[in-house]
């Protein structure tokens, strides 16, 4: 049986991007049927990685649910458009990591999901070291 | 599908696609708890209702007020608990032109209840009462041979109702939030937190989006303040007011606490009957109180020499690839072997560990900006030093969420002759340069 499937691709192919700039993307749904799907969201967030506890912030958000009765075309690939924020620029510290990245996550039935994510870096903050004292 | 190329560690905290653990069974479990923790502060709230709270609202509403004289005091034991003890008065009143002679208190008397553990209080409670002399009391209309010296309600009834509602509280609560997030992504949940905060709970969940700087700490905490020199006096991070006045708090609780160790253990050699490892005990006490009463004797010579250091900023916040003048102002009066002046910039993260919450900081830039050397400080004649600070234009900029933060401050230290050496820090925001697009 074919797992339902989703694809991102993000329309910057060098995946840097600058505050203010506009990020697109598109996705694809790779499924039999389109009552295979519940619903679906796209996203684009942050998040922080290294020692501390995680961090997450939602720049964009956008949901489709078949129960709110809207329509999911799974046979057109969709497309999403926002433009970035001032902050926070991507970071690679030492205990500390910005990321960004564009999320589309699929529900299917029986609380299923397929998820595909693409990272971009937002800003050109050079990698930090650690300095002592 | 990927392979796993490196060991499975189980003991080291794992997220995103490395967690292991269910979160439906987790929520699950937590929904279980919480709920259970809302039905036991259910029950425990109806009881205290129906046998405390109820009584004493019934005789607030329905009593009656007049006077009686009092004809005995005495102290009574519970026949189920020797070590706890009720005042009991005896009453003479007249209702209707009846006479009523009886024993009461206040409204738990009368079904048996009332006590508690020692008799000192209760003693007190009497001592108010003389033989002989009148005083209020309320008797209930319906039944007139009950009457009570306690109208109102007892400060335990409100204690009591306070424990099952703060359970109804965070089990309720906890229980609604994992219901309203029940199914839900990890980043519509995040939006629901995010529209929570910023108050919009009724807009529409489409294209969410926000235009200004997220994640950055607000400057307005830092400007609040104008400079005599430059435009702004930046405050201090950690007042050495403060940290003496702490530091001292803490050497008397230390102190107390080592006395009363010592108090123990020397009895017990007086008595000829020594405890050593007490002694033992009492003793690493003594050299933590002796480690608490040397810092805090290190935080008042600070304090008291070192004065007070001024830093003042000609704009706020900083921005990379700009230039800012910086003035530094240092009081007191001491001979500074050295004070210098830097740009530091840390990172730091909070994360759990068991049930601890810890904190760990690691630095990832430091710029020293101003070091003078051998130079003397009068009252009247503080040091005073004009210099500029380059941020640099790859500047990280500031960043603060829940759990994380890059953390910029001007880092003053000094050494001077006869005190330990000091650190004073500035707290300042960088932001990131506004957007072309943004600015046009």
């Amino acid at each position: 049986m074919i797992q339902p499937r989703v694809t991102l691709h993000l329309h910057n192919g060098s995946r840097e991007y600058q505050p203010g700039d506009s990020l697109t993307g598109e996705y694809r749904l790779d499924v039999v049927n389109r009552w295979d799907i519940r619903a679906m969201e796209v996203s684009v967030l942050w998040y922080t990685e290294g020692k501390g506890d995680e961090d997450l912030q939602v720049h964009y958000f956008y949901r489709l649910s078949a129960d709110d009765g809207d329509y999911i075309n799974p046979f057109r690939p969709g497309r999403f458009n926002t433009k970035l924020p001032n902050s926070p620029l991507s970071y690679e510290g030492v205990i500390v990591k910005i990321r960004w990245c564009a999320r589309v996550r699929l529900f299917l039935p029986h609380g299923k999901e397929a998820v595909d994510e693409a990272i971009f870096r937002v800003g050109r903050i050079p990698y930090a070291r650690a300095v002592l004292p | 599908m990927d392979l796993v190329a490196r060991r499975f560690r189980f003991l080291v905290k794992k997220r995103r696609n490395r967690q292991t653990g269910s979160p439906q069974v987790a929520a699950l479990g937590q929904t279980v708890l919480f709920a259970l923790l809302f039905v036991v502060g259910i029950v425990f709230l109806v009881a205290v209702l129906w046998y405390q709270f109820l009584p004493e609202w019934r005789v607030i509403r329905n009593y009656q007020r007049t006077t009686c004289v009092v004809r005995d005091a005495r102290l009574g034991q519970d026949p189920n608990d020797v070590d706890r003890h009720r005042p009991e008065i005896q009453i003479e009143y007249e209702v209707d032109g009846h006479g009523y002679t009886i024993w009461t208190y206040d409204a738990r008397f009368h079904s048996g209840r009332g006590y508690a553990p020692g008799s000192q209080r209760q003693r007190q409670i009497l001592d108010k009462f003389v033989v002989g002399q009148e005083y209020p009391c309320w008797f209930d209309p319906k039944v007139p041979d009950r009457a009570i010296l306690v109208h109102g309600f007892d400060w335990t009834t409100w204690v009591m109702l306070l424990l099952p509602v703060s359970f109804i509280v965070i089990g309720g609560s906890r229980v609604g939030y994992i219901g309203i997030t029940w199914g839900k992504s990890t980043e519509r949940k995040a939006v629901l937190v995010q529209r929570a905060s910023q108050l919009e709970l009724f807009e529409p969940e489409t294209d969410y989006q926000d235009d200004s700087y997220p994640a950055v700490p607000e400057a307005t905490d830092l400007t609040n303040s104008p400079g005599v020199r430059l435009k702004y006096r930046l405050p201090i991070e950690r007042s050495p007011t403060w940290r003496m006045i702490i530091s001292g708090m803490v050497f008397m609780v230390v102190t107390a606490v080592t006395a009363l160790f010592l108090d123990i253990a020397i009895q017990t050699h007086v008595a000829n009957n020594p405890d050593w490892l007490l002694t033992l005990f009492a003793g690493s006490w003594l050299i933590v109180s002796a480690a608490a009463l040397s810092y805090f004797l290190r935080q008042i010579v600070i304090n008291m020499r070192a004065g007070l250091t001024i830093v003042e900023i000609q704009s706020h916040p900083l921005y990379p690839g700009r230039q800012y003048d910086l003035f530094l102002s240092q009081t007191g009066r001491l001979q500074l072997h050295w004070i210098e002046m830097s740009l530091c910039c840390e990172e730091i993260a909070t994360y759990r560990q068991g049930t601890n919450t810890r904190t760990a900081r690691k630095r990832v830039f430091w710029q020293l900006l101003l070091r003078r050397e051998n130079v003397e400080v009068r009252q009247n004649t503080p040091l005073e030093e004009q210099l500029s600070l380059s941020v640099s234009a790859n500047a990280m900029h500031s960043f603060k969420a829940m759990h994380n933060e890059v953390h910029w401050q001007l880092v003053v230290r000094g050494k001077a002759e006869g005190m330990p050496a000091f650190k004073r820090q500035f707290p300042v925001h960088i932001y990131p340069l506004p957007c072309k697009k943004a600015a046009t």
